[in-house]
């Protein structure tokens, strides 16, 4: 039987430095029915880490192009440490722009969606992404 | 999205991205010198990419195709294929104007145009080849040059991942280089590749990756978790609200102070003390929520200094100096207009062309300095250019060409008083008013302005050497110093940084000069004002005068007591009384009575009426 694969329940992290789009990336993930007080927000990259270290999140959807630190970088970070290395990231790019969509992939994204998006467009990636962790597990 | 949610994220926006967009101003001027500042393209380009995320959301189309022609511009820039040249950086500061009418439109809600063709072309990074006509894209992303779907994207990660997670295996080396246009499918068959097939075990041991051996070595050290939130934001419509009802406690502490004086009880004094002291904390507490950096106000002047510059082909640069330093809100504001009418001046009639500047021995570009500090408790702006200086000759030749002074008079005055005769109204050095600074506004209405937020504008000069014009401000609006003075039996509050000193009429000392009632003081014939008869009372005039300077006007108030200094929260009077002229406000003073605060410029142009009526009834 089918189930639904995203559990409302998650923390998640919202990275971007543009606060009017962490507000728009919450809104969205609000409007699927995922839990407002378990979403946080970051302005970038370092904040991002540290939060991330500092108490478990289920899912980042982090922008791309930040001071500081960037999304790329982010996720770099991300898959670098061995308690966060497991960690579902979206990537959140204004350009769908295939070299770096490989580049995120080949540094361990998980998704990646193209500004501006709709909620529904937004729940097909995350859709994605965990039918994608619930079917693969690990590869020998 | 609800449209409640719609309107209160076009607020942020419009907030969020006018401040960027207020940055962006300076960077782009700054970029201009210095091109390859690698770091200041990267924060130019993020701007305009930040903007067109935002817009792209609240579907403002125009917005979004202007922001990403920049951004393409910006680009090339930043990856070394183009230098910017002066045409490219007009193109930029063309895109920001339009951007900011754009915002103003999204703000009032009218419609916004595409950007025109010329300007998206002169963002174009080569702006010889014709700009292809923006064609209806293709309904499949993939058919975009460059682009990915999520097919393909799908794809990618099957090929990377095989159809593990990604982060959870390392992933697999790609194939050579995927044709150009990635979908979704092809995007989970890279994660497959690179993460393995699904279905197999969830083993929790990694293959690690040659990065996850070493966690976090060139990850940043770990911050608190809430760094990033130590500041809110707040309407400021609430911290008026707070300094008001701060206002009202300061006011309510000075009865309490004043009844307990007149009491004699000693526990009510000191509980009244306490009161003073955390009424003072809060006060001060609620007053520096107000205060803002007077950088936020000069961030938009090198954009016009630059530009008028370019439109009068001199040479210049702006320095700016204390931007740190700390201004009331309403103050930041209100001086935008009167500072950029000096620096227009002296960029108009301070710095000279740039031969001129050679032949003198001057460098060509010249150098104006827009400083900000504070003194005690006021603030001082300064402009100062190094261009030609006044000449004091030339002044007095002008005042008296103007019919301002007769030639006697303009012989008279000394060096600095030549220098202040440039706020008389109908003043203009320049022999043709330029559309730069003779807008319809010369300084006297400037140093008006000044004089109504209760400052000071001065002015300094050395032939061939360059001019300062020193503008000084309270820190604050909030608080008022004012002068109390008894007319008849009411309370009026004159502000005491016009108050220039008070005297007692001698006999004799007044009299009538064409209709007007005048006193004999200090050499000079100082105009009088009788306040009795300006607020409507019957009682007579009173003998004391209060000498007031506003802008270039001396005025002499008659009142019947001066009860000395005070400072006072002003309050408006609120809708019933909007077209009460003259009046500033009102405040409740220390023994709980009720005094209007006297506005300067009001008074002034009621002056000539109440002398006009004096002579009908003598």
């Amino acid at each position: 039987m089918w189930r639904e694969a995203l559990d409302k329940n998650m923390k998640i992290l919202v990275v971007d430095d543009f606060s009017t789009m962490r507000r728009i990336v919450r809104n969205l993930l609000v409007e699927l029915g995922f839990s407002n007080p378990l979403i946080q927000e970051a302005d970038d990259g370092e904040n991002a880490i540290a939060m991330l270290r500092a108490q478990p999140f289920d899912l980042v959807v982090t922008d791309w192009n930040m001071p500081n630190m960037t999304g790329i970088d982010l996720l770099k970070a991300i898959r670098a440490e061995a308690s966060l290395k497991g960690l579902p990231v979206l990537m959140v790019t204004a350009e769908n722009n295939r070299d770096q969509i490989i580049a995120a992939a080949q540094a361990g994204v998980n998704g990646y969606i193209v500004k501006p998006f709709t909620a529904v467009t937004l729940k097909e990636k995350l859709t994605k992404i965990f039918e994608r962790i619930a079917a693969g597990g690990v590869a020998a | 999205m609800d449209t409640e949610f719609d309107l209160e994220l076009r607020q942020d926006f419009l907030v969020e991205a006018g401040e960027l967009l207020q940055r962006l101003g300076e960077q782009l001027v700054a970029l201009e010198t210095s091109p390859r500042d690698s770091e200041l393209l990267n924060a130019v380009f993020r701007a305009f990419h930040t903007v067109k995320g935002g817009a792209g959301f609240l579907a403002l189309e125009p917005m979004v195709v202007l922001c990403h022609h920049a951004e393409d511009l910006l680009n090339e820039a930043r990856n070394g294929k183009l230098a910017l040249d002066a045409a490219h950086m007009d193109g930029l500061l063309q895109a920001l104007d339009l951007l900011n009418d754009m915002m103003a439109a999204v703000s009032d809600g009218s419609a916004m145009a595409m950007p025109p063709p010329a300007l998206l072309q002169a963002l174009t990074p080569h702006a010889a080849a014709p700009a292809p006509v923006a064609a209806p894209q293709p309904a499949a992303a993939s058919a975009e040059a460059g682009a990915i779907d999520d097919n393909e994207f799908e794809a990618l990660l099957d090929t990377l991942y095989g159809t593990a997670a990604p982060g959870t295996v390392a992933p697999a080396p790609l194939p050579a280089a995927p044709p150009a246009g990635i979908d979704d499918d092809e995007f989970e068959a890279l994660l497959d590749s690179l993460h393995g097939k699904p279905g197999q075990p969830a083993a929790p041991s990694p293959s690690p990756a040659p990065a996850t051996t070493a966690p976090s070595t060139n990850a940043a050290p770990a911050r608190p978790a809430a760094a990033a939130d130590h500041s809110v934001r707040v309407d400021t419509a609430r911290l008026d609200l707070l300094v008001n009802h701060a206002g009202e406690l300061v006011l309510l502490r000075n009865r309490l102070l004043s009844l307990a004086a007149r009491l004699g009880d000693e526990s009510l004094a000191t509980a009244a003390g306490e009161l003073d002291r955390v009424t003072d904390a809060l006060q001060g507490a609620a007053m520096s929520m107000r205060m803002q950096p007077v950088g936020r106000l000069f961030q938009r002047f090198p954009r016009i200094v630059r530009d008028l510059a370019r439109q009068l082909g001199k040479e210049v640069e702006l320095v700016l100096e204390g931007e740190g330093t700390d201004l009331d809100r309403s103050l930041v504001e209100a001086l935008a207009d009167p500072l950029i009418h000096l620096l227009r001046n002296a960029l108009d009639h301070g710095v000279e062309m740039p031969d001129e500047r050679e032949r003198n021995g001057k460098p060509r570009k010249g150098r104006i300095v827009l400083s900000a500090s504070q003194r005690g408790e006021r603030i001082v702006i300064a402009v100062s250019d190094d261009g030609h200086g006044m000449d004091p000759d030339i002044l007095r030749r002008k005042a008296v060409e103007k019919g301002l002074l007769d030639s006697a008079q303009a012989a008279r005055l000394s060096e600095a008083e030549c220098y202040e005769l440039i706020f008389r109204p109908g003043f203009s050095t320049a022999a043709a008013v330029s559309d730069i600074s003779g807008r319809g506004v010369g300084m006297d209405v400037v140093k008006t302005r000044v004089a109504e937020l209760g400052g000071t504008l001065r002015v300094q000069s050395r032939l061939g050497h360059g001019s300062e014009l020193e503008l000084t401000v309270p820190l604050t609006l909030a608080v008022l110093r004012v002068l109390m003075v008894r007319v008849a039996d009411r309370l009026l509050a004159l502000p005491l940084g016009n108050v220039q000193e008070v005297f007692e009429l001698a006999d004799g000392q007044d009299r009538e000069l064409d209709g007007r009632l005048v006193a004999e003081h200090r050499g000079r014939a100082l105009p009088l004002t009788d306040l009795a008869r300006w607020v409507g009372t019957a009682a007579g005039a009173g003998r004391h005068v209060v000498v007031l300077h506003i802008g270039h006007q001396r005025l002499g108030c008659l009142v019947h007591e001066v009860r000395g200094r005070e400072d006072v929260i002003v309050k408006p009077l609120g809708p019933l009384f909007a077209d009460a002229s003259g009046i500033a406000g009102a405040t409740v003073t220390g023994d709980g009575r009720l005094a209007l605060v006297i506005d300067l410029a009001g008074l002034v142009a009621a002056a000539d009426t109440c002398s006009a009526s004096l002579q009908k009834e003598v």
